[in-house]
């Protein structure tokens, strides 16, 4: 503008004619975006039990984080990722009950809530500019930006399926040491389990049957996360022989 | 259609294995047979989403004296006639074709079944092939009704969920049970108009079956020369019989192979071939056990 002023405006993007997100940063509307379309997605890919969680492959073998809406759960899977592990989801795995595997619900790239950027300064992406209130957990989810970041610039890999070796509940406590521990109330992960299946509106009683099954076949453990770069460092580590003790 | 109010005189929510479906209609006749043929598959609450399934005379033809009935699946106009009889035979036809399109929960087969003591008894078969003729003897002879069209295999447990919409029979099929159409309900109002005959479990009677892990796979063939006869089939080829009566094995791809080879390495196999319906049932209940 005269005398040197610059207006930044804010972008709009509209999925269906509606307004869904305003932002002043395109790279937050991508991810917005992006987000959109994995739902869309994925919203009807009940060949499989849908779950909200990361998922990795180390060794071969996935190793699956089920969660309650949780938006630093993609920066943990980024800093798994950074640490050696490859890609199968951020936020949404599918699990194939025949085979007990671990399915990439899409090809889209992580993404990673914009404040937890920070811990990847070499990705190189630019800070947001106003802060912005957890607030209430079930509606940090509709408000928090998010960023793409693709497995690549973390120099990782793709995977598209993997057999499931162990299932590892985040926990995050800010400050605390990050360490891995067995579950011990079956009760409060069964629940946790069947609170992740995204689907269980499709299956119903089965989703039951699945979440007690997979619980008793395969590996599971509370991961307490202190750091996120440490929590990442401990999951690519994964030993399977070691039935999920770190090598 | 904002302004244009068809005049529904029907409108509910049904359930078909996991598929949903919203069914208005503004034809009273077409409502009642729809009603009537999707009875066990009604919901009493809303679900968050359903395949809208509409009747009614768009608004250009509203006031005719012969209106010409429009079906609507999904918001996609699928037919329109004058006769409501027609209409309706869409209708139903649509709406049953929807169900293993869309449902991916299951690996769904063209398959009868039929259950008793915790076992089913699986028949996937095409067309013609006598399949609910069989279905309808063993009902006769104690078994509990699991589907007559539809097998659904839960991928979880591998066990057979039951589709038990009414068993459709034409009248070829229903002359080898005397005495059951006496005991039908299905000619009410425009369904009196339908080619088929629609057999309820409780017509039978019979009650309907509960989930349970496949027994049996039998394949009934279009060859009725002679007496009936079980021969056995390996489980090789019990998978690929199956597979080829699959209708969403592509999504299921390998995985739905593995699927199908447990359930055919739990089950005994065989073709059936020979025999009348009711001779073909009392075999198939005796190699049951």
């Amino acid at each position: 503008m005269a005398g040197g002023k610059r207006i930044v405006a804010k972008s709009r993007l509209y999925l269906e004619g509606l307004r869904i997100h305003q932002a002043f940063s395109l790279d937050e509307l991508a991810g917005r975006l992006l987000a959109s379309a994995r739902d869309m997605i994925t919203a009807y890919q009940d060949e499989y039990v849908r779950m909200r969680a990361g998922g990795i492959a180390v060794g071969g073998t996935a190793v699956v984080l089920p969660s309650p809406p949780e938006p630093r759960l993609p920066a943990v899977v980024a800093a798994a990722l950074r640490a050696g592990a490859s890609y199968i989801g951020d936020e949404i795995v599918n699990l194939d009950p025949i085979l007990v595997r671990a399915h990439a619900a899409t090809t889209l790239p992580l993404l990673v809530d914009a404040r937890d950027l920070t811990d990847f300064p070499e990705l190189g992406r630019e800070r947001i500019r106003f802060g912005r209130d957890r607030g209430d957990p079930g509606a940090v989810q509709a408000k928090t930006p998010r960023r793409p970041v693709r497995p690549d610039e973390l120099g990782a890999e793709k995977v598209g399926s993997a057999p499931l070796a162990a299932i590892v509940f985040p926990d995050f406590e800010p400050g605390a040491e990050t360490r891995l521990e067995p579950v011990s109330s079956g009760a409060h992960y069964l629940f946790a389990t069947l609170g992740a299946i995204l689907n269980m509106h499709v299956y119903g009683d089965r989703s039951v049957t699945f979440a007690h099954r997979l619980l008793e076949t395969v590996p599971a453990r509370r991961l307490v996360i202190g750091s996120v770069d440490a929590a990442g460092r401990l999951l690519a580590s994964w030993d399977r022989s070691e039935a999920g003790v770190p090598a | 259609m904002e302004d244009f109010d068809p005049g529904w005189v029907a409108a509910d929510f049904y359930k078909l294995a996991s598929t949903t479906f919203y069914i208005r209609s503004a034809h009273a006749g077409i409502a009642d047979a729809l009603g009537w043929q999707f009875a066990r598959f009604r919901l009493p609450s809303t679900p968050h989403y359903a395949v809208p399934v509409d009747v009614y005379a768009p608004e250009e033809d509203a006031d005719a004296r012969d209106p010409q009935w429009s079906l609507f699946v999904a918001n996609d106009r699928r037919f329109g006639s004058r006769s409501a009889v027609e209409v309706l035979v869409h209708a139903l036809w649509d709406v049953y074709s929807h169900v293993p399109k869309l449902t991916r929960d299951f690996l769904i087969l063209h398959a009868g079944a039929v259950e008793r003591a915790g076992g089913t008894v699986l028949i996937p078969a095409a067309s013609d092939s006598g399949k609910s003729s069989l279905v309808v003897g063993l009902l006769e002879r104690g078994f509990a009704y699991v589907s007559d069209e539809l097998g659904c295999i839960d991928p979880i447990g591998g066990r057979i969920f039951p589709f038990a919409r009414p068993i459709k029979l034409d009248a070829r099929g229903l002359d080898h049970f005397p005495g059951l159409e006496d005991r039908l309900d299905d000619r009410r109002g425009l369904a009196a108009g339908l080619p088929e005959r629609f057999v309820r479990p409780e017509d039978v009677p019979a009650p309907v079956g509960g989930t349970a892990p496949a027994e049996m796979i039998v394949f009934p063939e279009p060859n009725f020369d002679g007496p009936p006869r079980l021969e056995p089939v390996s489980a090789a080829d019990a998978v690929e019989h199956m597979a080829a009566a699959a209708f969403n094995l592509h999504r299921y791809g390998e995985r739905g192979v593995i699927l199908l080879s447990r359930i055919a390495s739990g089950a005994r196999a065989f073709r059936l071939t020979g025999g009348s319906s009711r001779a073909r049932a009392e075999l198939v209940a005796e190699a049951a056990g």
